[in-house]
């Protein structure tokens, strides 16, 4: 733990850190995108589970949804981690013993295994759900979990940020 | 003019008291980035079909699909956004909340202008608004040109030409539709004549 420590503290000597933490509009400009591509991450995201849950979206196929929600997912989500980790260099200590920045941290890895879990084993079955039939259990829980999941994460996100600056 | 306004904003009772509670805020915030994350999605779909990137039903169809999300989630990020201008009025005393109110309004008629023109452009409910990418003729609706399209199934190019123009009468309820420019017009005439025919 002492060693992460250090190594926390070496990364905000960082010259793309300091960068981060010094400049006057830096930290504004790339929390912008940070928010902005969350928003998107979430605004795409959310019709592709509306659509799993049955709640929205059932005149469209599964698949023809996922074509063209999930590459702005993607995009969007590179886009969040990138931005994100660049603010964490700029107070890598101060993150890493923020409670809200730890939750959200722990949303989006636990998202990341909902998103394994879907792909790779519920799926893999689309063909048998993907119009017209109601969709499997295994898929609407996929759903429900990632809405809830990445509205929490916006939220730890904002906490996280009224913790820092309070 | 604005640092005056949020300084006075700000010592309003209900600024206190918004300030008071501490989880108000930031939840505030999130309800506002997530509305504006529906008002972007929406967005996204509904150009998705204008650009063509997904072909699933019409344009028309596909904006009518999305948009009542679209301005449920704007009146609430506008609501949201109201609140915070009283819970947290440090945040717009700079000119970057005063350009976001004016792109805001321009993002307001635009989408309202957006429905409007897709219906005026519409070619008998097939297709509207966006110039095939392919071609080079650019009318401004060409639900013919989809149906001709649709229909070609490997059939030679003239009878594909005359198809265009034996369709595109019935195919429009707008001035606009089936048009085509001069040039377009002149190549295609030419197909649907056949080699050889010469002029």
């Amino acid at each position: 733990m002492k060693a992460f420590t250090e190594f926390l503290h070496w990364v905000e000597t960082t010259p793309l850190a300091i960068f981060v933490s010094q400049s006057t509009y830096g930290f504004a400009a790339i929390d912008m995108f940070h928010i902005a591509s969350v928003s998107v991450v979430f605004g795409m995201i959310a019709i592709l589970d509306l659509r799993l849950i049955g709640m929205a979206f059932t005149d469209f196929s599964v698949t023809d949804l996922s074509r063209q929600v999930l590459p702005w997912t993607w995009v969007a989500f590179v886009i969040a981690a990138i931005t994100g980790g660049l603010m964490f260099t700029g107070q890598a200590v101060k993150y890493s013993v923020n409670f809200a920045f730890l939750v959200k941290i722990a949303l989006i890895a636990l998202a990341g295994l909902n998103v394994l879990v879907f792909h790779f084993i519920t799926y893999r079955g689309v063909a048998k759900w993907d119009q017209g039939v109601p969709v499997p259990w295994a898929a609407k829980l996929a759903g429900a979990m990632s809405l809830v999941i990445w509205i929490a994460v916006a939220a730890y996100g904002r906490f996280t940020a009224s913790y820092m600056f309070q | 003019m604005m640092a005056e306004l949020s300084q006075w904003v700000g010592s309003l009772p209900i600024s206190l008291a918004m300030r008071r509670i501490t989880w108000l805020i930031p939840m505030l915030q999130t309800l506002h980035i997530l509305s504006i994350g529906i008002v972007l999605s929406s967005v996204v779909m509904i150009d998705l079909r204008i650009w063509r990137a997904s072909r699933s039903g019409t344009a028309i169809a596909r904006s009518e699909r999305f948009m009542p999300w679209m301005w449920t989630a704007l009146a609430v990020a506008t609501l949201t956004g109201i609140a915070l201008m009283f819970g947290a009025p440090r945040s717009w005393r700079d000119g970057a909340f005063v350009a976001k109110l004016y792109l805001m309004v321009a993002a307001t008629i635009a989408t309202v202008a957006l429905p409007i023109m897709l219906r005026r452009n519409d070619c008998g409910g097939k297709d509207a608004g966006v110039p095939p990418s392919s071609s080079g003729l650019r009318p401004w609706c060409y639900g013919s040109a989809q149906r001709l399209r649709d229909a070609d199934d490997g059939s030679p190019a003239h009878l594909a030409g005359e198809r265009f123009f034996s369709l595109s009468p019935q195919a429009g309820r707008g001035e606009r539709c089936g048009q085509m420019p001069g040039r377009a017009l002149h190549s295609a005439r030419k197909m649907s004549a056949g080699p050889g025919s010469g002029d």
